[in-house]
């Protein structure tokens, strides 16, 4: 019934990815070694190997050990890679208290000082390159797909009407209508800010395709495309709607950009399919609240049709 | 209005919550005069189905009258005695359409929940987790019935509750497995789990006309009333014999025609594999025990027909994929498309095909569902099945 193509991966893992990769590696081999032999290491970075200091080299090869299997896991992701970030401040905490300690070989501690220092400033360039990567993905289009069991003229129809569009939409409140090609949509976050932005109709295929984008000078550049197939076997319509954020001020839009994330999309088209098949939008005990609701009546009073606030 | 909340897992308790109300124009709300314990509650109850939340109200078994209506509903009225079938279906999706009404693409309204679970998302059914949708169930006083103008059957009050009650899920669910089946003259059909869909599916594998019905399970009160009262022509005790060996022995060393799984993801068995199991779902390195569904793959003949009713919720292990696919086995599944079944099966029943009402072991108020949860679940008394009346 839905299918959802994100074009994530490849194209923005590249260098920065074998990076995050090699840290990962580096990460495990040193926590093999911090706790398969702690004495060895001790004496090469210069420290005294106590117990206290094998005990403490073991704790640090966990850390290590899950923070590499972290970032191998996911090499793409920011947090592991920022969590390497803040283990090298701690491993130079504790070589800066080592460096005053009598028994502790002053050179060699320097030295391996100057190495942590090294490292951390890769983890850094590395981390905040994986950071801009995602920030980067979360602009690329959002696009899925439903089939509704209606003719595409029809479905079309519907959709060229955007005053319809809040009665699906969920984070839309109100689109009002200028002229036969401008409207104003009112856009609410999860937060409760509200955004508001003008769009013009760029395509006008009845029938096929209907695009819009949100005008020179708005908060932000969104474009929206969405095609109406008529769906093999006399199954409707397969809708598909794509939909593309340009540069704008990165706050605004990564709050947009969450609104209209796939997973609202996949909501959002479902609650159309309803419209258009059943008639309205439908309702089960629980998700006629906004928030969690255990699947029993409400006490609240409902009006039908109509979501919740909680 | 009281009802039987899921408090968390092995706690069911009667509570005092809201009316229900209507909150589409294609709902009902129902009177409920007569629901029913129904195995698959007892997953609930054991905490296996995952998104289950503190205060749902269980029970997809449900019947009784029509309090109020939404405008949109035209060919019920107030005053009306209806059954409830427990799949929520809109009669206007190219599912509905193709009468697979359990797989309605427009009653789950949590359907992203369940498309992370299982790729796409079955219809929503009362009572039975949010990922399947958040509807309150009808073991209680009241329920909201979303479109109403699509599942409920009207019935006549010269029947009683207890002959047309299990139209709302069992008795279409065992009449369903024996459908797949393909059922030839001569055939031969083995039925795994002699609980209430396992009667059914034995009665209605004589109704489609198998010549031999070979039930299974462990318990004697069980295979007694397969025998006696559905119509199975032998039975056998998975604690006294090898099933395998028993099967070949009653089809000439052909295995049965077709195997109907009607036990599910909560398997009992014996041996090394009932602990591995056990252990594995412990751990949740498995959702579900197929303890039953391996047996019914490897017994069945080449070329034959596995029917699986009995509700699986997510992964199985040791699948054995190698029978299925080297001996051109057919895997057949699925919750019960009721709306399709129930006219037909009513007709049955009127016509005196069928009496439903011999599984009946328990008539409970609706106070003591906890009670009826406890005794069903240790089938205790000899219990096969519970109703409970909310008044």
């Amino acid at each position: 019934m839905q299918t959802q193509t994100t074009q994530h991966g490849r194209s923005h893992e590249g260098d920065g990815a074998t990076m995050a990769r090699g840290l990962g590696w580096f990460s495990l081999g040193l926590g093999i070694a911090e706790i398969g032999a702690p004495r060895a290491l001790a004496r090469l970075i210069g420290v005294d190997d106590d117990s206290r200091t094998r005990a403490t080299m073991r704790v640090l090869g966990a850390r290590e050990i899950a923070n590499g299997v972290g970032i191998l896991a996911r090499p793409q992701r920011p947090g592991p890679l920022w969590t390497r970030v803040l283990g090298d401040v701690i491993d130079l905490g504790l070589l800066g208290w080592a460096l005053q300690k009598r028994r502790s070989h002053t050179e060699r501690v320097a030295a391996a000082i100057v190495s942590v220092v090294g490292v951390t400033a890769l983890d850094v360039i590395v981390s905040r390159h994986a950071q801009r990567a995602r920030a980067a993905a979360s602009n690329e289009p959002v696009t899925r797909s439903i089939t509704v069991n209606r003719a595409p003229e029809e479905v079309y129809a519907f959709w060229r009407n955007f005053q319809n569009v809040p009665l699906f939409m969920q984070r839309v409140d109100a689109v009002r209508v200028i002229d036969g090609q401008r409207s104003q949509w009112t856009v609410r976050a999860r937060n409760g800010k509200t955004f508001a932005w003008d769009v013009e109709v760029v395509d006008d295929s009845p029938g096929e395709r209907l695009a819009w984008r949100t005008i020179e000078g708005s908060m932000i550049d969104q474009r929206v495309g969405v095609t109406f197939h008529r769906a093999p076997g006399g199954r409707g319509t397969e809708l598909k709607v794509d939909m593309r954020f340009g540069p704008g001020e990165s706050d605004v839009l990564g709050a947009v950009a969450k609104i209209f994330a796939g997973p609202q999309m996949a909501v959002d088209l479902l609650r159309f399919k309803q419209l258009a098949e059943t008639g309205e939008i439908v309702y089960s005990d629980a998700s006629v609240h906004v928030g969690p609701h255990a699947a029993q009546p409400s006490r609240d009073t409902v009006t039908a049709g109509t979501e919740v606030a909680s | 209005m009281r009802a039987t909340c899921w408090m968390g897992k092995k706690d069911v308790r009667v509570e005092r919550v809201p009316d229900p109300k209507i909150l589409n124009q294609r709902d009902a709300i129902v009177r409920v005069t007569s629901t029913a314990i129904c195995g698959s509650d007892l997953h609930l109850f054991n905490g296996l189905i995952p998104t289950m939340e503190r205060g749902d109200i269980l029970g997809h078994e449900f019947m009784g009258e029509v309090m109020e209506l939404g405008r949109a509903v035209n060919n019920l009225a107030v005053g009306d005695r209806v059954v409830v079938p427990f799949p929520i279906a809109c009669g206007a999706c190219s599912m509905c359409q193709s009468q697979l009404f359990a797989c309605c693409e427009n009653s789950n309204p949590n359907a992203w929940i369940a498309e992370k679970v299982m790729g796409h998302s079955p219809a929503g059914l009362f009572g039975y987790s949010h990922m399947l949708g958040g509807f309150a169930g009808g073991q209680a006083e009241y329920v909201r019935v979303p479109f109403a103008d699509v599942g409920p059957l009207k019935v006549h009050a010269g029947l009683t509750d207890e002959q047309v009650l299990f139209l709302s899920d069992i008795l279409p669910t065992g009449y369903m497995g024996a459908e797949m089946c393909d059922i030839k003259p001569g055939h031969v059909v083995a039925v795994w789990g002699c609980g209430p869909v396992g009667q059914f599916a034995i009665a209605s594998a004589r109704m489609l006309g198998a010549e031999r019905i070979i039930a299974i399970d462990r318990f004697p009160y069980r295979l007694r009333m397969a025998s006696e009262r559905a119509g199975a022509t032998d039975v056998i005790n998975y604690e006294e014999r090898d099933v395998l060996d028993a099967l070949l022995e009653l089809t000439g060393g052909r295995g049965p025609d077709a195997c109907i799984d009607a036990v599910g993801m909560e398997a009992h068995g014996h041996g090394v594999q009932y602990a591995y199991d056990r252990a594995k779902q412990a751990a949740m390195l498995e959702s579900d025990r197929p303890l039953a569904l391996r047996e019914a793959v490897r017994a069945c003949r080449n070329g034959g027909v596995v029917s699986v009713i009995g509700v699986y919720g997510g992964f199985i292990d040791k699948f054995p994929m190698g029978s299925v696919m080297n001996r051109g086995l057919t895997l057949r599944a699925g919750q019960c498309h009721v709306q399709r079944y129930m006219r037909p099966l009513l007709e049955r029943i009127e016509r005196g095909d069928i009496d439903p009402t011999f599984i009946v072991t328990h008539r409970l108020s609706l106070s003591d569902a906890a009670q009826g949860y406890d005794t069903f679940l240790r089938k205790q008394d000899e219990c096969m099945k519970v109703i409970l009346k909310p008044n």
